[in-house]
């Protein structure tokens, strides 16, 4: 009889680059991205909270806050990973056109993998990371095939179509939502050792080739959509029941930040659709995890919560596990991009 | 308001190449774990020991090959009496396109096209059209009408996987052997395909390559070395369905099509991998030929490989969408052979 913790956190690119390098995607879009309107690249004409952020120094002081207390969640969310002891981490995240590119898109994939091997500084173009380790430097996390095959088995023998790989295919490894992930679960380096199945979850869907997954055009020819959030909550559902009767102490954890302001147009590309990211925040709290169930894409990508399908997951297997949502914490955001939930599920 | 023709047809490699199509039982013969009732004819089924006759199933092969040329022909001729806007083929992937960079259940092949030579690097020897190891075919895709479906399904709820360009094959066996048997007379095949790819393999797509086995080489395998499962026979009838649904809803006409053998004998245990189940595989084709689905959309994956219906699971997405649109065969044909791998099947369903 499986034992199962849920976890929901983030994988910020931003965090990885000392603060005085403004790593956050405004600063470059403020510079290079058309369509951001020319007026609205005066912080005179932004709302208030977001000229606070700006603030004297172009949001660096504000950006150092906002990162301790993301990475103050991270130590919290490690002690309880520890507590836990599990066998392995389950951890949904997105592809963002990195493993997965034209010659293949599944919805969803179960990495089986014997190791996870990466070097996220690669991405980082040529800027220094937060450890001061060497831009090369290639890190090693354990897979666990024998359950990422035993969990891709019984969800196809359950009805749900899932692919699985045994080895990368595109890209440096793994792709940045669990590599990044991890680099900050070990923020002090003192070493994680819990195996790692990722899964990924096509959360980029007409966007993933066209975009490349980011917020930069390449083609006008729209791709497939993402899996729907009732398919993602079904596949959360699906998982929690497959792992619950399974032999192992399971962490089932969802990284990615919500409401992306590079994927909100309404907003203009410049800050996140917090008002929408608020609404979501409240159900879980109130433990509905019906209305995550209920949601719309088009209304989740209208509000650039495209990433938060790998939440839907999470929340799908906390409806079936009857847990309740402890927040650690919620920051939000105006400048940096999106706002960040930290949380666990009991 | 889309159209949809649905034709059940083979992929079977033995067709493409001169010379007797049975050959495989003397394989069979020579393998030290045949069991040894099996090495005498005289315990073989009344009919299979007809089948091989007095001439190694010379005859039998003529005549199957015949039959299947000619049944070719008319499924050919439904297709150009339909005029499709594409053809949408169901076919598996066995170790060719997909490996262990990734193995979806379900994939829709949106390509452009790809150019594709069949005849490089085969060993089976001489091909029926004495076509040249490095003729190429192009074969054009539906980008669109492909990326349509694919939206659809998965608006659907089925976790379809779909590409734009090949991985590792430009184009499996399924599907260019359909193509080459569609277009046996050599007039020029011109219907955009969209490969729909089944991981009918399952369990042995990595682990065995998806390859035909004898008795000794199946040995070689352990269980904790299988990969995870084919799709459920019950979902694919689903994925059928929602596949029919799609077309209805869309401005297409097209024609899908199921492609592959039935039992296969090189997947079927209880028969020493010799012969396929020709029993079970009767009892799907009365039950296709009525348009009786209960068996079609409940079997289960287990049920399936028990009797070498591996591959069936083709024919489980046609029956889905048959059952979904309510036909019925307004024409097929069972092409019995327990010496040549497999039986064959051919249907119609007219709008």
């Amino acid at each position: 009889m499986g034992e199962i913790l849920g976890i929901g956190t983030t994988h910020y690119p931003p965090g990885l680059v000392p603060g005085e390098y403004k790593p956050w995607p405004l600063a470059r879009m403020l510079e290079t991205d058309p369509r951001i309107p020319a007026h609205l690249k005066d912080p005179a004409r932004w709302p208030e909270p977001m000229r606070a952020e700006w603030g004297h120094d172009e949001g660096v002081t504000a950006f150092a806050a906002h990162r301790d207390r993301v990475f103050r969640a991270f130590r919290t969310l490690l002690e309880e990973i520890d507590a836990f002891r599990p066998d392995f981490i389950l951890m949904w995240g997105d592809d963002q056109y990195e493993n997965f590119q034209e010659d293949v898109i599944p919805p969803f994939c179960v990495l089986a993998y014997e190791t996870l091997e990466f070097q996220p500084f690669k991405r980082i173009r040529g800027r220094p990371n937060i450890w001061a380790e060497p831009n090369d430097k290639t890190f090693s996390w354990p897979g666990q095939p024998v359950a990422g095959r035993y969990l891709a088995s019984k969800l196809i023998e359950a009805g749900v179509d899932m692919a699985y790989a045994y080895r990368p295919l595109h890209g440096d490894g793994v792709a940045h939502a669990f590599a990044n992930t991890l680099l900050y679960l070990d923020m002090d380096r003192t070493g994680f050792p819990y195996p790692i199945v990722p899964v990924t979850v096509n959360c980029y869907g007409r966007d993933v080739i066209r975009n490349q997954g980011g917020g930069s055009r390449y083609s006008l020819e729209e791709d497939p959509p993402s899996p729907s959030p009732r398919r993602c909550f079904e596949v959360g559902q699906a998982t929690a029941r497959i792992l619950r009767e399974s032999p192992w102490r399971v962490v089932l954890m969802a990284s990615s930040s919500w409401s992306h302001a590079f994927l909100t147009e309404k907003n203009h590309f410049l800050y996140p659709d917090l008002v929408a990211d608020r609404v979501l925040l409240e159900q879980l709290r109130a433990g509905d995890y019906e209305s995550w169930r209920n949601l719309p894409l088009a209304q989740l990508e209208a509000s650039g919560q495209h990433e938060v399908l790998n939440w839907v997951c999470l929340a799908g297997a906390a409806a079936e596990l009857g847990a309740k949502m402890e927040l650690v914490d919620w920051v939000e955001t105006w400048m940096f991009n999106a706002p960040k939930c930290q949380a666990i599920f009991r | 308001m889309g159209e949809i023709l649905g034709l059940g047809i083979t992929h079977y490699p033995g067709l493409s190449y001169k010379g007797n199509m049975t050959r495989r039982i003397k394989t069979l013969l020579a393998d030290p774990l045949l069991p040894e009732r099996l090495r005498s004819t005289e315990n073989w089924h009344p009919t299979m020991r007809a089948q091989w006759s007095t001439d190694e199933g010379a005859a039998h092969s003529d005549k199957h090959r015949a039959d299947l040329i000619h049944y070719f022909r008319k499924a050919r001729a439904e297709l150009d009496a339909f005029e499709p806007d594409f053809v949408l083929l169901w076919g598996d992937d066995q170790y060719e396109n997909f490996r262990e960079d990734g193995i979806p259940p379900l994939s829709l092949q949106a390509y452009d096209s790809v150019d594709v030579q069949p005849w490089a690097g085969h060993q089976r020897g001489e091909n029926v059209w004495d076509e040249p190891a490095d003729k190429t075919f192009t074969v054009t895709g539906h980008r669109k009408g492909a990326k349509h479906l694919a939206s659809a399904l998965l608006r659907d709820g089925i976790d379809v996987a779909y590409a734009y360009r090949p991985r590792h094959h430009p184009l499996g066996h399924a599907f260019m052997n359909s193509l080459l048997y569609l277009d046996f007379d050599r007039k020029g095949f011109t219907y955009p395909v969209v490969p729909f790819a089944i991981n009918a393999y399952g369990r042995w797509v990595i682990s065995a390559h998806g390859a035909p086995m004898t008795p000794s080489q199946a040995a070689k395998l352990t269980e904790d070395v299988l990969d995870p499962p084919a799709p459920q026979p019950w979902r694919c009838f689903q994925v059928g369905a929602a596949v029919a649904r799609a077309i209805t809803a869309s401005p297409y006409r097209v024609a899908v099509i199921a492609s592959s053998s039935w039992s296969h004998a090189f997947l079927v245990e209880k028969n020493a991998r010799m012969f396929p189940d020709t029993e079970s595989d009767r009892r799907y084709y009365e039950a296709l030929r009525t348009a009786d689905w209960a068996p079609w959309k409940s079997t289960t994956i287990d049920e399936a490989e028990d009797r070498g219906h591996h591959e069936l699971l083709n024919w489980f997405c046609l029956a889905g969408a048959m059952a979904e649109l309510g036909r019925t065969p307004d024409e097929c044909v069972f092409l019995e052979s327990w010496i040549s791998n497999s039986n064959k099947v051919f249907a119609v369903f007219r709008p």
